[in-house]
Formats: structure tokens, sequence, C-alpha cells
């Protein structure tokens, strides 16, 4: 072509036969989301709530009975023994599980590599569930138990009752969690991705340790650490496989939780008042969200 | 009895020798050398700066003063003190990182306040420095925003106001303007001298391009490989430079490269390419006459190829060289001209005129005349220059 | 008609017309407020059938926007786009035979240079054949060296390697219009500007129309024919370098052209004199009139000023410090004016010594804007050089 001849005038083709997009295909991605949303989430609450005004019969007739289900429950001492319970091991599996991992896995930040690795090995290691239960009963055996031989043995004390004993069978659940690291790893992540320039130019600004860690750490695993302990207390508030495999909830009731006492309604065939304390306690976890969310703000610097 | 506490005395300079960083590879167990036996001294109120192309180990270099990177081996004094295993925070130096390093969760304020906190200042002496450090860098009115509320530009500023609002004794910067739009980089760059000027603090400064270098720094060393290549004011680099790395590396457009043969006629040197044979300066004759008969490299510097018409030296066939010209990228000052020489090697050149080419020169033959008097020589086997004796 | 393929590459080249490109986004929900929108305000662009035109501008400008927007990876809100005569506004970005090229490269890391360029045969079907004769064809023309690249593994490029196997990846491919978002702004500074000369090199040969995007206005003057200069989604200007530098639209424009950029200094017209400060200069009465009485800014750039030691000789300027550049044969002297920070170009051998100068600018190269707002009121045009 040489200079001065006038540009090509005919159209370029599309180079494969024009294909326009298609704004409905976002809708086609969605729709499966909102599917299971409805029939996993929505669709059993709804039905949750009817029933527990009703007798809930599995077969036969169903018969509405008002807020029956919640006055009897109301007048059951073992409903309000059974939420006090729950309260009470939510609270000390937070402050226990849910705190000390945190600090944990900061030091852990500060060790070597090397030694770092080995340390998230240890507290890693793929446990199942029912296996380390069952470790764990071994453990608070009264007397072949390698913690009461700590307790007498090593610690001179007098025998432990561990799982029996009503006062401190609450702690005793909780205390594994401890040294499962509960959610450390998450704080781990979260802690990985503070930018190494921030911990070096507060060493650089004269920070220590502690105020590296009071200034810049904490501050930035805030929204990990918000979304923990909500998972945590939606998490321990229905506590149920733990506790059951590990005491029954005995002595006497003493870490009987409210998923549990409502597992023994149910296996009483009494299904009404079981969706009843089930819709009582969805009404406290979503009361306790609510006012965590209230009092926790987001901040949007991080 | 004598005082023997060294932090009160004033230090006086920094002095590093013989420093060497290995970082040991943990997959192959090899061992790199990322800085290979570097010394220099910083004189009280000088500005070094450290410049070369990335993997050179000019960063690590700084975070071994900074400590934040031990030592493998080599010394390094703060004045009288040796300071290899002292502790960042205790050495007392302010540094300006890449991405700044502006704490998100803080105000401006806090992020300033910050090391005088660390350091346990009075509230007073912190109610009076930040706003004034603040004022400085002209972000006194953002000083209780969050920093994701700022502009890069204005980060920056932040984190040199954390920087000066301390006293310390030694200013580290690295890479401050790289993540800074073109047109904030001038000013952020007077912003940091600025700084210099008002510390009067020894300081080192940390960038991989040339210009910046050549525009702040007091002395300059050109890093290659883990070593200090020279080091020299910019003037000193730029008509002096002892190897073909430092010829290259300063300047833009770079110097112009070509592989000629000396050969020698009656009382003359010429150098010889495929597409031009030039005439040696008169200076240089001493120095190249060893080479004669053999290749070598030659530098031309594109400031130093003019328009014949215009030279300002004498002008002959045995002093141009023909070209196509190829692109004419115009600036305030004329404009620089990339061309390739005539041959089939088609060698690309630059020259930068001091006046404007009508974009009508665009694919034309021209002649440019070359300052003879200006070139530089260098050894192909060793890449060192053959006119500054080492 | 299908375009056929062994023609030529360059008849296959297109010109880009955008007539009112509107592009809103509606910002994330909860995305922290002060974040730049990013879209495009009624841009309209015509880009000639083998041109480069280079889009600079601070970032959140919607330079990136625009550049997805041509290649369909956005759709606009409104407005029309035409490659030659043909709407592909709707079209998909693989329809439209577009020619990407990534600042993070966006190659295939585990693959070799030529299994890069290859990967598009295998996914259009074509015969090996033909692969073959285009992946031959395209390596003699990217250059001496270029078929080393090709077989080496991607991972072991180095940043201006990788580029120069991106480009040729959209070479083969024989793309209608080139786009280049920031190509270079990976590299180091110096291996920057060998890339760029040779991505330079590479459009004039396969005369390609491109538009190049980049944050950095030398990049932009050195790559495009015409430079778009764009801000908060709109295109403030679009010219060669002289109209930019010499005519610029608007008080924006005029400081984003140019380093050091053009100095602004607040001065007030009275008595049929310019006064900065204490100082009355006396205007030309071209300019004069172009200009309302009271205040104004004068714009003038480093190289304009006319400098003098000599007491009386225009406007005082002590001299706070001073920028030698060897590179560039000149010196900057730093200093202030009525407040405003001044940089005046002054031969290399400017004395340590001079604490103070005295400036004048030079009348026919002065810029004139109001005092507020952007409004240029007086421009100095191109120089005539003869």
């Amino acid at each position: 072509m040489t200079i001065g001849t006038p540009a090509i005038e005919t159209p370029t083709p599309p180079v494969d036969g024009g294909k326009t997009a298609n704004r409905w295909q976002y809708w086609i991605f969605a729709i499966p989301a909102i599917i299971f949303q409805f029939f996993w989430g929505w669709y059993p609450m709804l039905i949750a709530i009817f029933l527990s005004m009703t007798n809930a019969p599995i077969r036969g007739a169903i018969t509405f009975q008002g807020l029956g289900n919640f006055e009897r429950l109301f007048a059951d001492p073992l409903v309000a023994d059974s939420f006090k319970i729950t309260f009470i091991y939510a609270a000390l599996s937070i402050t226990l599980t849910f705190l000390i991992p945190i600090f944990v896995a900061i030091l852990l930040m500060e060790m070597p590599p090397n030694l770092m690795r080995v340390m998230m090995l240890l507290w890693f290691v793929p446990l199942s569930g029912i296996a380390s239960t069952i470790f764990w009963q071994y453990l608070y055996n009264e007397q072949f138990g390698i913690l009461q031989y700590i307790a007498t043995g090593v610690l001179g004390m007098p025998p432990q009752a561990f799982l029996s004993s009503e006062r401190w069978v609450l702690f005793w659940l909780v205390f594994p969690g401890i040294l499962m690291f509960g959610p450390g790893l998450y704080y781990m992540t979260g802690l990985q991705s503070i930018p190494k320039s921030y911990y070096e130019a507060a060493e650089i600004e004269g920070a220590g340790f502690w105020r590296k860690i009071w200034t810049i750490s904490l501050p930035r695993l805030r929204p990990i650490i918000s979304m923990t302990l909500l998972f945590s207390i939606i998490g321990t508030m229905q506590e149920f496989s733990f506790p059951d495999l590990m005491t029954r909830g005995g002595p006497n009731g003493a870490s009987r939780t409210v998923v549990m006492y409502m597992f023994n309604i149910l296996s009483n065939g009494r299904y009404g008042d079981a969706t009843a304390l089930a819709v009582m306690l969805f009404i406290v976890i979503m009361a306790m969200v609510l006012v965590y969310r209230t009092v926790y703000k987001d901040d949007p610097d991080i | 009895m004598r005082a023997t506490c060294h932090f009160l005395l004033p230090m006086s300079s920094i002095t590093v020798s013989h420093l060497v960083k290995q970082f040991a590879n943990p997959e192959s167990g090899e061992s790199k050398r990322a800085v290979n036996d570097i010394s220099f001294t910083l004189g009280e109120h000088e500005f070094l700066v450290l410049v070369g192309p990335s993997g050179c180990g000019k960063t690590t270099t700084l975070r071994m003063l900074a400590g934040l990177e031990p030592v493998s081996s080599g010394e390094i004094f703060f004045g009288e003190k040796r300071v290899n295993e002292t502790r960042p925070k205790e050495r007392n130096v302010a540094m300006v990182f890449q991405d700044y390093a502006v704490f998100p969760h803080m105000t401006v304020y806090e992020n300033i306040a910050y090391g005088l906190r660390s350091r346990g200042a009075p509230a007073a002496m912190i109610k009076e420095r930040v706003p004034k450090a603040a004022q400085i860098f002209r972000i006194e009115h953002l000083l209780q925003r969050k920093p994701r509320q700022l502009s890069g530009g204005e980060r920056q500023r932040v984190a040199l106001s954390r920087a000066m609002v301390r006293d310390a004794d030694l200013y580290l910067y690295d890479e401050p303007l790289a993540n800074l739009d073109a047109q904030l980089r001038y000013q952020a760059r007077e912003d940091i001298m600025a700084l210099h000027k008002e510390k009067q603090k020894p300081s080192v400064y940390v960038t991989h391009d040339q210009s910046e270098a050549m525009a702040m720094g007091d002395r300059i060393a050109v890093m290659n490989g883990g070593r200090i290549e020279q080091i020299g004011s910019g003037a000193e680099l730029y008509e002096r430079p002892n190897s073909l790395f430092v010829a290259y590396f300063i300047g833009t457009p770079s110097i112009n490269l070509f592989d000629v043969e000396i050969l020698a006629e009656d009382q003359a040197l010429f150098a010889v390419s495929t597409a031009f044979r030039l005439r040696l300066a008169d200076s240089h004759l001493d120095a190249l006459r060893p080479y004669s008969g053999k290749r070598i490299k030659m530098g031309l510097r594109p400031e130093d190829l003019h328009v014949p018409r215009l030279a300002t030296f004498l002008v002959s066939p045995e002093n141009q060289i023909q070209g196509v010209v190829n692109v004419v990228e115009p600036s305030s000052t004329g404009c620089a001209v990339y061309l390739s020489t005539l041959d089939e090697t088609s060698r690309d050149y630059v020259a930068t005129l001091r006046t404007r080419m009508p974009a009508t020169y665009l694919g034309k033959e021209v002649p440019l005349a070359a300052n003879m008097a200006k070139a530089h020589y260098f050894d192909p086997a060793t890449e060192k220059s053959i006119l500054v004796a080492i | 008609m299908r375009a056929t393929y062994h023609l030529p590459l360059t008849t296959l080249m297109a010109s880009v017309t955008l007539t009112n490109i509107t592009k809103h986004y509606t910002p994330p929900v909860g995305a922290p407020a002060g974040l730049p929108p990013s879209g495009l305000e009624n841009v309209s662009l015509t880009i000639a059938d083998g041109e480069t035109v280079s889009v600079v501008g601070p970032s959140g400008c919607g330079k990136s926007t625009l550049l997805k927007v041509i290649a369909g990876l956005e759709f606009a809100d409104q407005g029309k786009i035409l490659y030659n005569n043909y709407d592909v506004t709707q079209l998909a970005p693989q329809a439209r035979g577009v020619g990407m090229v990534f600042q993070d490269y966006a190659l295939y890391p585990s693959k070799e240079g030529e299994d890069n360029l290859g990967y598009y045969f295998e996914v259009r079907k074509k015969t090996p054949e033909e692969k073959e004769r285009r992946l031959r064809e395209t390596a003699d023309m990217m250059g001496i060296g270029f078929e080393l690249l090709m077989d080496r593994k991607v991972d072991t490029l180095s940043g201006g390697e990788k580029q120069r196997v991106g480009i040729a990846r959209c070479i083969v491919r024989e793309p209608n219009v080139f786009l280049m978002d920031e190509p270079i702004s990976n590299l180091d500074a110096k291996l920057r500007e060998s890339t760029r000369t040779e991505i330079k090199k590479l459009l004039k040969k396969f005369g390609i129309t491109t538009l190049y995007v980049t944050h950095d206005q030398q990049e932009a003057i050195f790559m495009g024919d015409r430079i778009a200069v764009m801000r908060l989604g709109r295109l403030e200007q679009i010219g060669t370098f002289d109209e930019l530098y010499y005519s610029p639209a608007n008080l924006f424009v005029a400081t984003l052209i140019g380093t050091p950029p053009l100095n602004v200094i607040p001065a007030e017209v009275r008595d049929s004199a310019l006064w900065l400060g204490q100082t009355a200069l006396p205007l030309p009465a071209d300019i004069m009139d172009k200009l309302p009485a009271g205040a104004v800014r004068l714009g003038v750039r480093p190289e304009a000023w006319m400098v003098s030691h000599q007491p009386g000789d225009g406007i005082p300027m002590p001299v706070s410090r001073v920028e030698r550049l060897y590179t560039e044969r000149a010196a900057f002297a730093g200093g202030q004016i009525s407040g405003t920070a001044v940089n005046v170009l002054v031969p290399l051998d400017f004395p340590e010594s001079a604490k103070q100068i005295h400036l004048q600018p030079d009348w026919t190269q002065v810029y004139f804007f109001a005092a507020t707002g952007e409004t240029a009121l007086h421009t100095p045009g191109a120089p005539d050089l003869f």
C-alpha cells in the first residue's frame, strides 16, 4: 500500500462469527446458590418455627398447639439448667480456646521457621473426632489416666475426680480444646498476611516485642478474631457430640447442654417440645449474634 | 575517668568495611553472595545513593545498615561504635520503605507519633513535634484521617513525616519513589531533599533509576552483582566511568556501544566498523595506541552526537556516522532521535539533540557528527575503561 | 465473507472509533469511600489505521477501563465502538480479534515461548502447517535473536524477553487492534528504556493500530503518535506532543506534560503590567488583550526563564538548591516566587555560590490561567524554529 491510498473501507469481519455477550449468564451462575440457600436454609427454619407450635408427630394428623410447647419448656427446670450449663460451657470455651491461641500463634510467628513448622505439625496432627475423644477418655481415667498420675504422682495433689466432679466437669471438657489449638490456624494465616515491612518499620521506630504485638499484630488480626469469635459463639452454644461422648451429660446432669437435653426429649418422642427448644436456642443465639454485631463495629481500615 | 557511653557522643560518620551478605539457598544448599565485599565511608552530612539493576545487592546493603538483615562478615560502624549486632531499635535510624509501611489501622497522627511513643517521649513533645513534621510535608490537615483515605503521594509524605519527627543518626530510603505516579515524583524528591537539608544527617538512598540517583546524590555508588563498581559524584560517573557497566548504566538514553577495530594510519588512529570510520581524538591517542589492530568497544553518549551544522567542534567525514531515523521522541529541550546504521548489521543508536527534528525526517538517512573527544573505550575482555587508569 | 489468512498482516488492521462511551461502576458494597470511580464519561476518540495512541493519566483516571471497553472485557453503558465501520459494541472479546499485552505478561509459565505462541492455533483448530508457517513468519519479523527465545521456558526469560514473547503472541493472531496495558512498568528503569524502543520498532514495522496505556508521561510521549490525556473518566485532550505541550487545553494537561512540571505562579494584572509580588513586569500587548484585570496565574516552564545574576533584572528568586543533571548537560535551580516552588533550567556550570538569581519569563513561551479553576487564558503554541 502506498502512502495516500485511502484506508480500506470494508468493515472488518468478526473473527468468531459475532458472539455477543449475554448478561443472563450471571443468573445461571446465581440460581444454584439461591436454590441451595432456600431448601437447606430458609425452608427448614420456617418449617421448624411452624412445627414448634404443633405436636409435630412423625405420623398422623398435625394438631396446632399454640405456645403450649413453650409453656411446658418454661416450666421445666431442666431447660433452665441446660441453658445455664451451655452458657458456662461457651464462656469457658471461648476464654480458653479462643484467646489463648491468639497469643500462641503470635509467639509461634516469632520462632525460627524450622521450629515453627515442627510446632504447627504437632498441633495439626489430623485426629478424627471420635478417636481423639476416646483418647481423652483414657487420659481422664480416674485410676489409670495419665492426668491422674500427673496430679497425684508429680504434683502431689489428692486424687482428682475429673469428669466425675460436678464442679469441674465443664472445665475438663473444655481443656482439650486448649491443647488442640482451636482456631490457631486462622490466626497464623492472618498473621502471615501482614506485610513484613510493618514489623520492620515498627522495629526501626523503636518498638519492642510487646509493642509490636499490641500495635500491629492484634489490630491487623481484628477481622479474623471477630469472625472466629462469632463462629465460636454459634458453635459452642450448640455443643453436643464431644460432651455427649465423654460424659453423657453427667455427673448428675452437670454437663448437659441444651442440645443434649433436646436430644433427650427427642428420644422420648416429644417432637413438638424438641422443636420448640430448638427454636428457643435459635432465638437466644440470634440475639447474642445481634448484640455482638451492634457492639462490634467493622473497621474498614483493615 | 572517661565517659564510655557512646550514644551520648555526637555521631560523625558511617563506615562500612568489607561487608558481605551470604544467602543460603534452602533447596540446593548453595550459598549466594548478595553483597560481596563492599566498603565505603559516609560523611557527616552526606547523601549517598546506591544505584544498580535489580538483584545487585543495594537493598540488602541498606537493610544491613538498618539492622534488619544480619551481617555475614565485615563490619559496620556508626561513628566509633561497631553496630553489627545492635538491634534495629537501638541503632536510632529512620527508614522510608518502598511500600511506605504506613500502618493502616492508625490515624496519620498516630503513625507519625509512633516512633516517639515507642521511645517514651513526653506527651508535650509529641504534641509539639507531630503537627510540625506534618506541616513540613503539607499533610497537617490530614492528621485525623486513616491511610486508606489518602492518595499514594500523601501516604508517602506520612512515611516521610514519621522519619522527620525523630532525630535519627542515619536516614535510610528504600526506593521511596518507585510506587509514585511520575508527576508526584518530582515533588517527592524535593520533599526528601528538604528532610535531608533539615536534619543534616548521613543518608543512604536506594534506587534502580539512575536519573533519580544523578539528581539526588552527593555521591553515587553504582552497584552490580553485589559489588560497588564505582563510587563518585554524578559528574565523575558520567564523564569518567571506569567500566562498561557504569558507562552503560549512567545516562538516559544509554550510551551507544559499538564494536570497533582500532587501526593505525600514519600518526592517527581510527575506530572502524562496517558502518563508519571515525578518527580518534588526539587526547586519546596515547591510551589507545597499544590497542591498534585489536577489537574493542567504543561508547558514544547520545549527547555527543550532533547535527553537523550545529556542532561546536570541527566536523569532517572522519567523525560522522550515517543512519536512518526510526523514531523521534520530542522533549522540552529538544528531542531524542533513534536511528540505525546503514550497513547490514543495522545497529541501533540514539542521539539527543538540542533542537527539534521535524517528523519529515522519519525514515530518512542523516549524518550525525560525533564529538570524539568525549568518546569512551573499553577493553572487551575485562570490560574496564581504557581511558581511566585504575 | 470471512477474512482470508494469507493476506499480509497489515490489510487486517482497523481504525477504531469510539463515540460517546460512558461506563459507570457501582462501587462494591462496603467499599471505602473516596475510591476513585475509574469509569468513563462520554469519551469519543478515533485511532487511525496503523496509528499508536498512548493514553496517560493519574491512577484511577479510567485509562485501563477504556482499554477494557475497546477489548470487550467490559461493556459500555452508552456509546458505540466501531472497528473500521463495523459496530463491535456488543461483541464478545474473543470475536473482536484484539491482541492484548499486559503488565504481568500473562504468559503460560510452564510452556516454552513457541508453545505460548502456538496455543492460539491449537485452540482455533488450525492445521499444523498453518501454525508452523505463521510462527516462522512471526519469528522472522520479531527480529534478531527471537528464535532463541522460542525454545526457552517462560520461567527462564527475563522481564523484557517475556514482554517480547507476549507481543509476538499477539502478532501471530493477526489482531485488528493491539492493546497494551502498562506493558513495561514492571521492568527496571534501564530495561524499560531498551524494551520500549523494541516495542516501538515492532509497532512501526507492523503498522498495527495500537492503544498504549501508561501512567508515565515520558513513555506516553515516546510510544504515541498522539497522546490522550485522561482524568476522572474524561478525555481532557488528545493530540501530538507539541499540541499538548504548547497548547494545553487546561491547567491539568499543562502540568501533566513536561518534567519538571510547569510552574504556576499567582500574579495580578494591574496598570497594564503583570505583578508578581512586588515586581511589575511589562506585558506584550497581544497577551495583555487576552487577560482580565485582577488575579491570574502565570505558567512558566523551567526552560522558559531568562536568568540574570544582576539585581533589577526581573523577579528575584533565592536559590534553595541546584540539581545538576550531567546526563542532560543542564542543571535545575530550585527556589520560590510568591510562595510557589519554581524550577529554572540553568547551565550545568551554574555557580554553587549563586544565592539569588533574577528571572524574567520569555514572553513567547508563557501560559496564563484563570485565578481559580483550570481555564487556560493564553498558551504559547508551538514555537517557530526557523
